[in-house]
């Protein structure tokens, strides 16, 4: 049951970064990428990773995701870190070079730890939260705004068999960061949630990096008012508060510990000009977490009988913006505030 | 709505795809194609799509999509085909998954028992069948060698519910500017008349890394490849498949024996290859990829353990294959006599 061959499927700026850490470490990894443009640039020129306080440049192993079907190994341990909603087709494109024993780990927001578990199994699927800041403007360059001292990682099984295996894939994930193992990993990755719930397509939908959103005292308190919700929503299904990012809580009433994790997330995981991902993704033209995020609080909120105005109104404008009917700018805010009147 | 007024996608522009593909664009319809092969979508973005055929040269002008792109598609698809490998089936669905409502379909253009992935993924209520009697390679990135035009290409298309919908209708007007298409009311049955054909033929001709005629004229082969049939034909009586005409069989010329099992090969090689012709089993085994043994034979032994019983002969073979995909063996000629050894095992 060793780990020797590792996979990273997703190489954006998280994935290429934490493999960049596992090949520095001298682990056998492979990159496994839907972007070609990055793949020829990083098998090329290796792959450069800007720090704040220095620049590192690894010489990596990377192949597209058409070449799977002409690996001849299998893999032992894999992180996933393509956005939430390519989690499914990612884990059954992978299935077939997984060994007897592989672990699948889901390195991303959302709660895809879910889709995970349905296609490989509870047994060999295995849910984290990611804390780390980073982005890529060009191919085979990543600005990580978190080296690996500032990046904070929670794992842990979805079953008892996944979850005996916690403590060895922690080891090789701390190559990239602090890690914590956590019994209930479905609670730590709600925890992660209601942060991004409360900041990641809030921001987004006045186009502005996600430190000029807060600059706003009504917008601060919409914000907060998606994180509040969303711990309700994630109480009354069941899950739990637990202390995440490596910092203890003891009975904060959830109103209370909710605006605590987005001030959390301000203060050691944004930067002045750091731009959310669903920003990026947008810039981009691609589609944004959305679904996963609010979309999913919005859901489950419906499901168990939870109130969710402000989720609601997120959902609603990031799904005009995705359909091209809103553009995403700072004059949203307008019909932002409107939320407290039902949408 | 009319077939034209319809969005398309295709996931999976390789020999099939984009031989149906290019006669759908021509015929004026809202196709995107979507890729894996990223230098294959680069040539096309670049040069278009050339495919040659019998009766001269096809081009059109394509914008392909790479498969990250997917993400930045909006709306989406009434129809999406793949013609994907049958392994990459269920990973396909999922990646379109978010893109079809509730009424689209997705059409598998594709050998093996697809029909039952994509039901398990996206539901069998949004899944048609496709069975495919055409055969075409892709050289280089770009270019197709079709090696029948369409007039002499067979298609049939039926519902998982086995209902004529207006849905199957609509597949079937946009698939008849690439073949002649027929429906069915029983595509599970019609595409094990396909695997039929493909069980002796596909492993077998890989294994010795040559064209189809001539594995088939190789010593000794043939009984190997009709044994194959045999195993498989007594699979689907097992299963209650139904012994459809196909391929151009009429209903009269039907056996009711194993002995079609080994009609449908005969027809294959008599209509269906040409002297070069290479099965897609060879062509992904010099491209260094996986091949679909779990589709053909893997899926004969698979089904027989599950009712209790063996297919030793299949079974032999598909280990053969197993040891080429792990590169203990190379496709040759020489390999010859393993294959007659899978007699042996019955």
């Amino acid at each position: 049951m060793s780990i020797t061959k590792i996979a990273v499927l997703g190489t954006g700026a998280n994935g290429a970064s934490i493999a960049a850490d596992f090949v520095k470490a001298g682990l056998d990894v492979t990159l496994i990428e839907q972007w070609p443009d990055h793949v020829e640039a990083m098998n090329k020129n290796g792959l450069t990773v800007k720090m704040p306080e220095r620049t590192e440049h690894t010489e990596v192993y990377a192949i597209h995701l058409c070449q799977v079907a002409e690996l001849k190994t299998t893999f032992d341990l894999v992180f996933i870190l393509v956005k939430a909603y390519d989690t499914r087709w990612a884990a059954e494109l992978i299935k077939p070079v997984l060994s007897d024993s592989a672990i699948v780990v889901g390195l991303q927001n959302g709660m895809s730890i879910n889709d995970l578990a349905d296609v490989l199994g509870p047994d060999r699927s295995m849910g984290a939260v990611i804390e780390c800041c980073s982005n890529m403007f060009e191919p085979g360059v990543c600005i990580r705004e978190t080296p690996p001292e500032e990046s904070w990682f929670g794992l842990g099984g979805l079953s008892e068999i996944s979850h005996s295996r916690a403590e060895e894939v922690a080891e090789i994930l701390r190559h990239a960061g602090t890690v914590q193992v956590y019994d209930d990993i479905r609670s730590a990755k709600w925890m992660k949630l209601v942060a991004n719930a409360s900041e990641l397509v809030t921001s987004a939908i006045l186009d502005v990096p996600l430190f000029d959103a807060v600059a706003d005292p009504k917008m601060r308190k919409f914000m907060e008012d998606n994180a509040k919700e969303a711990l309700a929503v994630c109480l009354a299904g069941g899950s739990r508060i637990v202390p995440i990012f490596g910092f203890t809580v003891a009975d904060q009433e959830p109103d209370t510990y909710a605006v605590n994790l987005l001030n959390e997330v301000l203060k050691r995981f944004s930067f002045p000009d750091t731009l959310t991902t669903v920003l990026q993704d947008w810039r981009k033209g691609r589609r944004a977490e959305i679904n996963d995020i609010n979309g999913l609080v919005v859901s489950e909120g419906l499901r168990l009988g939870i109130p969710t105005p402000a989720n609601s109104m997120t959902l609603r404008l990031a799904s005009e913006i995705e359909s091209g009917v809103r553009k995403a700018e700072p004059g949203n805010l307008a019909e932002i505030l409107e939320y407290r009147n039902g949408t | 709505m009319a077939a034209k007024d319809l969005k398309y996608a295709l996931v999976g522009a390789g020999a099939v795809g984009s031989s149906l593909g290019l006669d759908m664009i021509q015929a004026g319809l809202n196709i995107t194609m979507v890729d894996q092969w990223w230098e294959n979508v680069e040539a096309m973005k670049a040069h278009g799509l050339t495919v040659n055929l019998p009766s001269g040269v096809e081009h059109v002008s394509v914008t392909p999509l790479h498969l990250h792109e997917v993400a930045e598609t909006r709306g989406s698809f009434d129809v999406v085909f793949t013609a994907v490998k049958a392994y990459d089936t269920r990973w396909v669905a999922e990646l379109m998954k978010p893109l079809m409502t509730e009424n689209s379909s997705f059409v598998g253009l594709q050998n093996g028992m697809t029909i039952d992935e994509s039901s398990e993924v996206l539901g069998a209520e949004r899944s048609i069948g496709c069975v495919l009697g055409i055969a075409a390679n892709m050289p280089q990135p770009g270019i197709v060698n079709r090696e029948f035009d369409s007039s002499d290409t067979w298609l049939c298309v039926g519902e998982v519910s086995g209902k004529t919908t207006d849905r199957l209708h609509d597949v079937h007007e946009a698939l008849s500017h690439a073949a002649h298409v027929e429906i069915t009311g029983d595509i599970r049955s019609a595409k094990w008349m396909k695997l039929l054909a493909n069980i002796p033929e596909m492993l077998p001709s890989g294994i010795l890394g040559v064209p189809l005629l001539e594995a088939a004229q190789t010593p000794g082969v043939r009984e190997v490849m009709n044994q194959m049939s045999r195993e498989a034909y007594a699979l689907a009586a097992d299963l209650s498949i139904s012994f459809l005409p196909t391929l151009g069989i009429s209903p009269g010329d039907v056996p009711n024996s194993d002995q079609y099992a080994i009609d449908l090969l005969d027809v294959i090689l008599a209509s269906y290859s040409r002297a070069g012709t290479r099965v897609a089993v060879l062509q992904d085994w010099e491209k260094g990829r996986r091949a679909e043994i779990d589709a053909f034979s893997g899926y004969i032994v698979a089904k027989r353990r599950e009712l209790g019983g063996d297919a030793p002969v299949n079974r032999a073979v598909v280990d053969i294959s197993r040891r080429i995909e792990a590169t203990e063996l190379v496709p040759s000629p020489n390999n010859r006599q393993l294959l007659l050894d899978a007699l042996g095992k019955s």
